[in-house]
């Protein structure tokens, strides 16, 4: 940094940190004295945004291994199906603080609606996780997880003989090189690779998918797919691309990645979609995404709802 | 409050809020992102508002904090972009690189032992707040603590991480 050589460094980061510290609290009220602030010294802002996003990254980091159980609240609204969740995963929270010190070795890493998270393994191995996602890990064996729900993107240290293996929906999928995205949602699982391949239950029946190529499963029946490897995983810098997606499944994502509730209408819910959806813009708010979608957006009751226009 | 309130505060407010988005580093794009901060009041969902300045301020400052992550991100990913290029994928390609690998893993070392060194309670608050995202008011009921230990604990983990971070990065 440049302020390195300047005797006020110290004193300076230390202000930036305590704004950090005191800003992170939503209970923050003092924006006249942080303004006063950052008015006082260019350097100020600098330091500021430094401080954040060094912080933001390291705390991305923390390895998921001995992270206390990682229960994140729900948000008020849920979709009714993930009830059980819900409540499986408040039950959790009191039995999970009971588990730290015996240490079981399973564990759950979830987030909430809304929220992104990157989990890095001992391996080296890192799991990008989208919103309303849940994994299963395990503390002795770094190499298997399992996506309960939500879509994770795996970017794994392959190794031929102990290769990592995600199972999903009562699928195993086990990789044969590197990069992947996994969604399990509105009781389909789809996948795509950006790099290398991966087996879809490897056996008599298996599906080898390359790079370029998905898969989506729906009741059972596995279909290849062919996918924008560009666009694979790109949920992690907030977009959302689509090829011919149904109203339905753009809505269940939005609410993941949003953390809203939004439901497609049955006179909308199979129309097909391509393109994509910039999610920054649309935070706390999902009527912004009508226009390109072609549908109205609206509030009832507690929820969003895409309706057709009119 | 309703919209139409959290408006007129906006319109009261509007040049100190563009100043505010100014001291952030917002240069030439205050306007825009000030016209930004206009349209999300006004499609926002709006429950009561306790103190709508306030709450104007956290948009602007959260606007703010978005653009500077964008443009790491964006940099950080060219990086990316430019190390992974160059190697052949055919049907199985190169892992990540080395180099990533090793990054990721020395980093979340790092963290960890950052963590280690402030102590049981401040590593178990920072879980709660950061990762867990849990409100400080909330963590401080929980551990059963003030809100400026919470505070306090805070400092301490952000400045390990910060400085085993920084001396990292200079190496």
């Amino acid at each position: 940094m440049a302020e390195h050589d300047d005797i006020d460094a110290p004193a300076l980061n230390g202000a930036a940190l305590d704004w950090v510290v005191r800003i992170g609290s939503d209970a923050f009220d003092d924006w006249p004295a942080f303004h006063a602030w950052l008015e006082a010294d260019p350097r100020h802002a600098a330091a500021y945004h430094a401080m954040s996003a060094d912080i933001e990254e390291m705390a991305a980091s923390v390895p998921a291994e001995m992270a206390a159980p990682v229960v994140v609240p729900m948000p008020k609204r849920r979709w009714p199906v993930w009830t059980g969740g819900a409540i499986a995963a408040s039950l959790a929270l009191f039995v999970g603080y009971e588990a730290l010190d015996t240490r079981t070795h399973p564990y759950a890493v979830e987030t909430a609606a809304g929220a992104m998270r990157t989990v890095q393994l001992a391996d080296g191995s890192s799991i990008a996780m989208g919103g309303a996602t849940r994994l299963m890990l395990d503390r002795d064996d770094p190499r298997i997880a399992t996506l309960e729900r939500g879509e994770a993107m795996f970017v794994v240290r392959h190794d031929d003989s102990d290769p990592f293996e995600v199972s999903v929906g009562g699928a195993r999928l086990v990789d044969v090189g590197t990069a992947f995205d996994v969604k399990y949602a509105l009781g389909d699982t789809r996948v795509a690779v950006s790099e290398g391949a991966v087996d879809y239950n490897p056996g008599r029946d298996g599906i080898r998918l390359v790079k370029g190529q998905g898969l989506l499963v729906r009741d059972g029946k596995p279909t290849v797919t062919a996918v924008d490897v560009a666009s694979v995983g790109s949920w992690r810098d907030s977009v959302l691309a689509y090829e011919g997606a149904t109203l339905a499944e753009v809505a269940d994502d939005l609410s993941r990645a949003l953390g809203v509730d939004l439901r497609a209408d049955p006179t909308v819910a199979k129309r097909s979609f391509s393109g994509s959806i910039a999610t920054a813009k649309l935070v706390g708010d999902p009527r912004l995404a009508a226009p390109l979608l072609g549908v109205a957006i609206r509030k009832r009751g507690g929820h969003w709802v895409m309706s057709s226009r009119s | 409050m309703d919209s139409s309130g959290l408006e007129a505060v906006f319109l009261a407010n509007r040049d100190t809020l563009l100043r505010f988005l100014r001291s952030l580093g917002a240069g030439d794009a205050a306007e825009d992102l000030l016209h930004e901060l206009w349209l999300r009041i006004q499609t926002a969902p709006t429950g009561p508002i306790a103190s709508p300045l306030s709450y104007l301020y956290r948009m602007a400052n959260n606007l703010m904090l978005d653009r500077h992550r964008a443009v790491r991100q964006a940099e950080k990913r060219d990086r990316e972009w430019t190390e992974a290029t160059g190697g052949p994928s055919l049907d199985r390609s190169e892992e990540p690189s080395a180099e990533r690998v090793v990054i990721a893993r020395e980093q979340a070392a790092l963290a960890e032992t950052a963590l280690q060194s402030v102590g049981d309670r401040a590593a178990r608050i920072f879980r709660r707040h950061r990762i867990d995202g849990i409100e400080q008011r909330i963590v401080a009921a929980e551990f059963g603590v003030s809100l400026s230990t919470v505070e306090g604990d805070l400092r301490k983990a952000y400045r390990a991480m910060i400085d085993a971070k920084r001396r990292y990065d200079e190496t």
